[in-house]
């Protein structure tokens, strides 16, 4: 991400002073000075880690602990913690522990008919809708870089054992690990995930 | 505990719930507190709706995952994107070969080198024009087909008399070649009358190393009087080493395998040739694979093919 690009996301959300703001980035850097790259990768976790416990607004709740350890920071002027993620973990358990009470989780109780019907694509009535994300993945993989679109198609073909041994002569031909496949992959497939879901809302 | 003690199902059962308190918190922390715990997170994720979409979850991991479903949106997302991806990744292999810049598109358009293009494409044209005139003159009837990739159909020619031509394309070429007589390579071209087509016997392939463009996946037309398919796997394995070609679906089982054979060294590459009888070569998309014959079953090298008949 650009600099720009940094810069104007998270002014985008922070209500702090610009000092302030720039105080925490830095103690978030912890020294190694990442120009807002370090804040943002741990916003990222944050949201998965809100995700994962089965909150629906994941992105508000990571913003939201981000700014009471920023708070916190211009409160106390340095804050003792053995890194600055450990603290903002702490803090976002505190946060999830508040959403659980707020009552605002909620339960959408979906049908395990329906779960099926989601799991084999029968639950796409809409055939319109099945076309959409059909348009989206082909405009989507085409918009990868070419080494990109290589790998994670090669990562999706194939079934049950030729597709394990596909991987595993993919990652040979890389020089990596399976497990460093995987998490090439899952990067991709994020911005793939991205793009898919903007693309959706784009095409009528 | 750091990243590199935790299994792949202690991540699995971390995302599903299925761990005590205290492993949860802990595992919890390293995921906000260490980037690449929290990628192996992600990457585990998508695993897991990818088995559940394939319906590899059973039991309690099942019934975990889709309680998650149930109140995740986000999750019920991933899913449809999961099987549209693994539906299309087939097909997309094939888009990707196909929507490849032709060659004057290359030549014509885009933000290429359009010079190196133009030179590259004149090398291509002139030995193409000489691969025409040397099989004219050989014998007077060249067929060019339709399918992709080009195949220059023959006469009637015997297996054991082939020849196979170098391919043009860095990434496959087939080529029926034409075999005359042996009187025929010194006799003067034969007269341009007519002459009746002799059933083409085999047809004969070339596929290259995967790094160089195997995700596309190439076709060859099997008809009726085709008897084998002449089958060169190009790979940047040793030459040394005992391979067997296995022909199957995608699941795989194979329809066909070869005997061991030995790879042959040109050029800087291993090329590993095996003929396969047409009656084994089912209709539709096949998986070639090159194996290690040391191993049994090491998958050196994989390719997609599509049979046509």
């Amino acid at each position: 991400m650009t600099e720009s690009g940094v810069t104007e996301r998270i002014s985008a959300r922070w209500k702090a002073s610009e000092a302030s703001f720039a105080r925490f980035l830095a103690w978030i850097d912890d020294g190694r000075e990442s120009d807002g790259a370090e804040y943002l990768a741990l916003r990222n976790r944050l949201v998965a880690y809100f995700e994962r416990k089965g909150c629906d607004i994941p992105d508000e709740l990571a913003d939201e602990t981000l700014e009471r350890v920023n708070r916190r920071l211009d409160e106390v002027g340095q804050i003792d913690t053995e890194t600055p993620a450990k603290f903002c973990y702490i803090t976002a358990k505190f946060v999830f522990l508040e959403y659980l009470r707020s009552g605002r989780r909620r339960e959408d109780g979906v049908d395990p008919a329906d779960l099926e019907r989601l799991r084999t694509g029968d639950e796409l009535d809409d055939s319109d809708r099945k076309e959409k994300l059909s348009v989206c993945l082909d405009r989507c993989l085409s918009g990868l870089a070419e080494d990109d679109r290589t790998m994670i198609v090669g990562y999706y073909v194939g079934e049950r054992r030729t597709k394990i041994d596909h991987r595993r002569s993919l990652a040979e031909r890389l020089g990596i690990s399976a497990n460093a496949l995987a998490i090439r992959a899952c990067r991709i497939r994020d911005k793939l995930e991205a793009c898919i879901r903007n693309c959706s809302n784009d095409v009528k | 505990m750091n990243n590199e003690e935790i299994s792949q199902k202690e991540i699995r059962d971390l995302l599903t719930g299925r761990l005590d308190e205290s492993t949860t918190d802990r595992l919890d922390e390293l995921s906000v507190t260490s980037p690449e715990f929290a990628e192996r997170v992600a990457a585990e994720r998508y695993e897991m709706i990818d088995d559940w979409v394939a319906g590899r979850t059973d039991g309690d991991e099942k019934a975990a995952i889709e309680a998650l479903l149930a109140r995740s949106p986000t999750l019920r997302e991933k899913v449809e994107i999961s099987r549209t991806l693994t539906a299309a990744a087939p097909r997309a292999v094939v888009v990707e070969r196909s929507a490849e810049p032709s060659f004057f598109s290359r030549l014509f358009g885009g933000g290429m080198p359009r010079l190196a293009y133009g030179f590259a494409g004149l090398a291509v044209l002139i030995g193409i024009a000489g691969l025409a005139a040397f099989l004219l003159r050989r014998d007077g009837t060249v067929e060019i087909s339709q399918t992709d990739p080009p195949v220059v159909s023959s006469p009637s020619v015997s297996p054991v008399e082939q020849t196979q031509t170098p391919a043009s394309s860095p990434s496959m070429e087939t080529v029926n070649t034409p075999t005359p007589t042996p009187a025929s390579t010194e006799s003067p071209r034969p007269s341009p009358t007519p002459t009746r087509r002799s059933p083409v016997e085999f047809v004969a392939i070339m596929l290259a190393p995967p790094t160089r463009g195997s995700t596309s996946m190439r076709s060859v037309k099997i008809d009726e009087n085709t008897k084998f398919l002449n089958l060169t796997l190009q790979t940047e394995a040793p030459s040394s080493s005992r391979y067997s070609v296995e022909i199957g679906d995608a699941s795989g089982a194979a329809d066909w395998r070869s005997p061991v054979v030995r790879g042959k060294s040109a050029n800087g590459r291993t090329s590993v040739s095996v003929r396969v009888p047409a009656s084994r070569l089912k209709k539709g998309i096949r998986s070639v694979r090159l194996l290690d014959a040391n191993t049994e079953s090491e998958i050196v090298d994989e390719h997609l093919l599509r049979i046509e008949r």
